[in-house]
């Protein structure tokens, strides 16, 4: 008896879930948090490594994407044996980009650098009160067929990103977020996340997809993500 | 337990779906159109609005084609509000807080294909995001004005319905950002508010036009029902005092106001009345108490609907610039006028004189954005804003086909659907002038296009020479005089053999236009009250042929049989004739919610049954914007009303697929709707299509794409309606299903473009994708586990790409190429980027895996050279064979590099200096390292061999018998390197041999180091 009734619950909730009250933006952000491995689990992992591909204008290379603590981010690309490489070690961001002829590793500046100075490396959804982001629903909308709740989440005058999860499972799918600087400077940037796979205990987007203004800009596929690797002293930093 | 849950499960979507397929928005998934512009003559701008705070943040309000923001002074600019009406009205940034705008749709410049609007929006990001805060059945705003202190004080002009009376209308105010809105100036159902101006220094003190004014379908009348005037308040609109000393006491009509920012007791007003001598520039030195005329000049009397805005130079009172047909500009206070620079487009609507520097002056006008520096002597043009206002489009069969359509006051135009580097400025060629609306080139006289002007002004343009001849049709003494739509229609059959053009009257001809034949009497009502188009405009006459009235607006013969044609009216008559124009029967819907009198925008017979026809209706110009699609199976005998809760906007154009029938498309004001189930139920495409009017499509005979002729967004291709055509129940039931494809042709395309280093002021229309397509539906989207695809020949992995993850269609690009080969890793460039081209893959059959979890789904792909191509299978065969053989050899070089590198390394480290000196020397033969990867670098062995591979790889036809002779001497150097490097390693395995394993050599086989 006791599993009819929760199987009519099951066709219930699925029939009637459009009817359901949307839940806060708290809500989702903790469920999203829950679901993917739990807050201990999250703040448990310091840096992440995530490695490979990333495809554009018809064209594939090599990737590999570190991060840590502290707002710190690198970019390796490798092109036929030639490195493309963009860090920021919290303080200070650089290039090395031989085939653009930045055959030595060069300052980049405040502007250039700011989307990555601002990307928090733990999860906004996490603690966000206390570490200064508010979260705030605004409409979901159909992301590639799907129904979405909308979550925005600023910090200051310049952090201003919106998240929309998928309504069923309770994982982002999309970030909207305004470029900052380059040539897409003030465009609507989109990156769309999938393949959430299971890495250690987190559930991870193992391929997420840029565009700007709905045009494709890079699509990356990464296959190992390795958290909490050892990494060199100064890994992050610009080589003397 | 379990099992019946399953079941469940699974049977459940099943019977749902089965019930349930029906059109939804989930369905079309990403496949995306493609908007190629033009930009090259622009299109209306109704606003445009700076940030007070920054000078490069620009906001650019089109007539129908949404707001554009650049943060750079124009060098980009991007679409911020494709959402929502394209049609804009105002733009306010907030002083105090600029990031904070509001945006009222619906264009004040009342023409009468003017678009309507939804509202007022707010956006607290600068522009990314908008909401709706009210105001929903404004129609119009004309005007929106900030308080310098306090973003969420603001005032709306609401200019109202245009077509019938309506009470939301006047000036607005909101305290509270737009929460909630007081309505502060009222007078009655016809009088709106045209234009508000505030003082900067005393936020309570504005003024406002008020405008009594109405629009029929066969006439305007600005001045209606005489309750026009100029209003101000001086307590935040609390009261108002009509002001009158000194303005003309008599009927006014419509007015522009401005206060001169700098000294806000200088007010100046353009004033519309119903004499020559009272109508004009008027100015006020006493903050608005008294009057005086001051200029009578023409462009300060000129058409007041379109025109009656000015704005004063912030930094100089006595400088004012003044809206119009050719627009003017004084700096004595209106006594002197000055022409602004005639090389700009004429109809102005919208200008902006920078604060900081008078002379840089931007203005929008009926054909763009332009900048000034020496205060409207000389203007440049902004050429990246494609917002051209298409009122017809056709297509021909060159390859790639070129698209052709006439402009709202910008001619006629052409240009390839696809062009090197994108569908630029330059690709497009004009072939008349005038407002241009239906245009077609011959399909057997190629050098033929058929273009015409406002009013029934019909040209047969000629290539070879570039000249029109005018080729009307004129009345004899069997007609009355011809009235002449403002958009006459014309239609050419598929086989060019049948050109015919329409008055009241249908014409055919069978000689390109030299001779008419008429073939039907008077197809209107020929109601005569409606044919008074000279009297039209109230105070201000004005008799553009926009409002001639019963006359025929569309005519389209069955694509299926010659003798059946139908024609629709402006004034409501749809007309068929099944004996080629012998007899007329008057064929309308007789269902109760038929809007009599109603325009007939679109007839489209179907091209899979003579006796089936879909026609849309528009009542919106009596005040009625409900979407009227209508089909007939029976020659019009009986109608179905086609309709969903999803549509919006009056419905201007409709298409049945050529393949299959249940495929249909509606353009509204509001943009595009698809229905895949033969019109029962509808859902909108807005993957890159906006709300924009869609005035006319078509769809491509050989490409299947369907072009879209916008009316503020030029043309919007979605590329291919394959996809589209395979959506059946049998497709949505299931979890994933692939769609069939045609057999991929090798694009044999390319070119270098147009000027790549143009800067970045100009539009480039993106092309359609080269490469092979892969298409499926799923069910739902892809959020959790991998999702890829694999492509394998025969049993070998040729490519592995990323799928689409979305529900519905997804349409996934294969690019035709393998992986390119593992190359040395040069610092040379110019070598390394020709090594990252890969070879294109072979003709033939490829199978296709998409790997979803745990599941597979496989379908297969043909690919094969175009028929007809240059490139023959022969001389792709030897491209084939030089390509591998380059491609092997760069890889060889690759081995030979890496394998020396571990050896000079490890020797090093082991003290075998002289062993790595070697290696080391070979290494510097092979390949070059160093410089600055610019204009020092060298080339080696490696560098001229992938050189090679890159250049004959680019190129699909015969390699030159230059490249197969250098091919082969390359080869021959690299075997004898190989050899070297084999020499060497024979002793580094002789070391090894006798060496303790932590002294030993290790480098890789080849086989291990390709698999990396």
């Amino acid at each position: 008896m006791r599993h009819v009734t929760l199987l009519l619950f099951f066709v219930g909730s699925a029939l009637f879930a459009q009817d359901a009250a949307t839940p806060s933006a708290q809500e989702i952000a903790d469920a999203y948090i829950e679901n993917t491995g739990g807050v201990e689990a999250w703040k448990a992992v310091t840096a992440t490594k995530m490695e490979g591909t990333a495809a554009m204008q018809g064209m594939e290379f090599p990737l590999t994407v570190t991060a840590a603590a502290e707002h710190k981010n690198r970019v390796d690309v490798d092109i036929q044996g030639s490195p493309m490489i963009q860090s920021y070690d919290g303080t200070t961001g650089w290039l090395l980009f031989p085939m653009q002829g930045i055959t030595e590793p060069k300052e980049m500046t405040e502007e250039e650098v700011k989307a990555m100075a601002e990307t928090p490396f733990l999860s906004e959804f996490i603690d966000s009160e206390e570490r200064g982001y508010v979260l705030e629903s605004v409409a979901g909308k159909e992301v590639e067929g799907t129904p979405t709740y909308g979550i925005r989440v600023t910090k200051g005058e310049d952090y201003d990103r919106t998240y929309y999860f998928e309504t069923e499972n309770m994982v982002p799918i999309l970030v909207e977020a305004t470029a900052k600087s380059g040539p897409t400077k003030g465009m609507m940037g989109e990156t769309y996340l999938s393949d959430y796979q299971e890495v250690d205990n987190l559930i991870m987007p193992m391929f997420i997809e840029q565009k700007f203004n709905g045009q494709s800009a890079m699509k990356m596929t990464f296959t190992t993500i390795t958290l909490n690797p050892e990494l060199e002293e100064g890994f992050f930093s610009m080589p003397e | 337990m379990r099992a019946l849950y399953l079941l469940l499960g699974v049977t459940l979507p099943c019977l749902l779906g089965a019930q349930d397929f029906e059109t939804t928005t989930a369905l079309f998934g990403d496949l995306q159109a493609r908007q190629i512009g033009p930009a090259t003559m622009s299109g209306r701008v109704s606003c445009l609005t700076v940030d007070p705070t920054d000078a490069n943040v620009i906001y650019v309000g089109a007539g129908g084609g949404g707001i554009w923001k650049t943060t750079n002074g124009g060098a980009t600019v991007q679409p911020v509000f494709d959402d929502y009406s394209q049609s804009i009205g105002a733009i306010a940034v907030a002083p105090s807080a600029p990031k904070t705008l509001y945006a009222g749709t619906g264009e004040p410049w009342t023409r009468n294909s003017v678009s309507v609007g939804t509202g007022v929006y707010k956006s607290t990001d600068g522009g990314t995001r908008w909401q709706p805060i009210g105001l929903d059945s404004s129609e119009r705003i004309a005007g929106i004005v900030v308080h310098p202190a306090d973003p969420n004080t603001v005032y709306v002009a609401a200019l109202g319905p245009l077509w019938s009376d309506g009470t939301q209308r006047g000036v607005y105010k909101t305290t509270d950002g737009g929460s909630n809105w007081a309505r502060v100036l009222y007078l009655n159902e016809s009088t709106g508010a045209a234009s508000i101006t505030m003082d900067p220094t005393d936020p309570d003190r504005l003024f406002v036009a008020m405008w009594s004014h109405r629009r029929y379908p066969y006439s305007f009348d600005s001045g209606y029902a005489g309750t026009s005037g100029l209003y101000r308040t001086t307590d935040g609109g609390k009261q108002w005092t009509e002001l009158k000393q000194g303005l003309p006491d008599e009927t006014l009509g419509r007015i522009g106001v401005a206060i001169a920012p700098g000294k806000p007791e200088v007010v100046y007003a353009t004033v519309e009345t119903g004499t020559k001598e009272t109508k004009g520039f008027y100015r006020s030195t006493d903050g608005g108490d008294s009057w005086s005329l001051i200029d009578r000049s023409a462009n300060n009397q000129v058409r007041p609907f379109y025109f009656a805005h000015i704005v004063v130079d912030p930094g100089n009172d006595s400088i004012v610039l003044k809206a119009g047909w050719q627009p003017t500009i004084t700096e004595d206070a209106g006594e002197v006028w000055r022409t602004l620079d005639g090389s700009i487009h004429a109809d102005l609507h919208a200008a902006w004189f920078d604060p900081a520097n008078g002379k840089h002056i931007i203005v929008g006008t009926d054909g763009g954005v332009y900048e000034s520096f020496d205060r409207g002597y000389t203007f440049r043009m902004w050429n990246n804003l494609p917002l051209s206002q298409f009122y017809r489009v056709s297509v021909d069969l060159a390859d790639p086909y070129n698209v052709y359509g006439g402009l709202q006051d910008n001619g006629s135009w052409y240009a390839p659907s696809s062009s090197p580097g994108g569908v630029e400025n330059h690709d497009w060629t004009r072939t008349f002038g005038g407002d241009g609306f239906y245009s077609f080139r011959h399909p057997t006289k190629p050098h033929l296009v058929f273009s015409e002007a406002q009013g029934g002004m019909i040209y047969r343009w000629d290539e070879r020479s570039g000249r029109a001849n005018s080729i009307k049709p004129y009345t004899d003494d069997t007609t009355d005089d011809l009235r002449f739509n403002w958009n006459a229609p014309i239609h050419l059959s598929a086989d060019g053999e049948r050109l015919y053009f329409a008055s009241q009257y249908l014409y055919r001809s069978n000689d390109e236009g030299d001779s008419w034949q008429r073939i039907s009497p008077d197809l209107t009502t020929n109601d005569t009250a409606y044919q008074k188009q000279y009297e039209s405009g109230g105070l201000s006459i004005d008799n553009s042929t926009a409002e001639n009235y019963t006359t025929i607006y569309a005519v389209a013969e069955s694509p299926l049989d010659e003798q059946v044609v139908w024609v629709g009216t402006d004034d409501g008559n749809l007309q068929l004739t099944r004996n080629g124009g012998q007899d007329w029967q008057l064929v309308l819907p007789a269902d109760e919610d038929f809007p009599a009198g109603a325009w007939v925008t679109f007839v489209e017979p179907s091209p899979h049954d003579a006796g089936t026809a879909l026609v849309t209706f528009d009542a919106h110009r009596t005040g009625d914007q409900a979407t009227y699609l209508y089909r007939t199976d029976d020659y019009g005998q009986t109608w179905t009303r086609l309709t969903d809760e999803e549509f919006t906007g009056y419905a201007l154009s409709v298409r049945q697929d050529l393949e299959n029938p249940n495929l249909l498309f509606l353009g509204t004001e509001f943009g595009l709707y698809i229905s895949v189930d033969g019109g029962t139920s509808w859902a909108p495409f807005r993957n890159n299509v906006p709300p924009v009017g869609i005035r006319d499509m078509v769809i491509h005979p050989r490409e299947g794409d369907l072009v879209m002729g916008t009316h503020g967004r030029g043309v919007i291709i979605l590329d291919d309606l394959e996809a589209l055509r395979q959506l059946t129940p049998d497709v949505t039931g299931n979890k994933v299903t692939f769609l069939a494809t045609d057999t991929t042709y090798f694009y044999d395309g390319g070119g270098a473009g147009g000027n790549v280093t143009s800067g970045r002021g100009y539009y480039a229309g993106p092309n359609p994708s080269s490469d092979a397509r892969i298409m499926y539906y799923a069910d739902k989207r892809h959020t959790f586990g991998k999702m890829f695809v694999e492509i394998y020949q025969d049993t070998q992995l040729v490519r592995t790409l990323q799928a689409g993850k979305s529900a519905g269609l997804n349409v996934l690009s294969l690019p035709i190429t393998t992986g390119p080969p593992k190359a040395p890793p040069s610092d040379n460039t110019q070598a390394t980027m020709s090594s990252v081209v890969g070879p294109s893959l072979a003709a033939g059959t490829y199978d296709v895996h998409l790997i979803k979890g745990r599941d597979t789904f496989s379908t297969k792909l043909i690919l094969a050279p175009r028929p007809g191509s240059i490139y023959s299978l022969e001389s792709r065969a030897a491209q084939r064979e030089l390509i591998t053989q380059l491609y092997d050899d760069t890889e060889e070089v690759a081995y030979l590099y890496e394998v020396l590198d571990r050896v000079a390394i490890r020797a090093d480290t082991l003290g075998l200096t002289e062993l790595a000196g070697r290696a080391k020397q070979q290494q510097a033969e092979l390949i070059y390292r160093g410089g600055d990867g610019y204009v020092n670098t060298g080339e080696q062995l490696g560098e001229l061999v992938t050189q090679l591979y890159g250049d004959v790889a680019r190129y699909p036809g015969q390699p030159s018998a230059s490249q197969v002779a250098e091919a082969a001497r390359l080869g021959a150097l690299i075997a004898k390197a190989r050899e070297r490097t084999m020499s060497l390693l024979k002793e580094v395995d002789r070391h090894n041999a006798s060496a303790a394993p932590e002294q030993q050599i290790d480098y890789p086989s080849k086989q291990t180091f390709l698999a990396r």
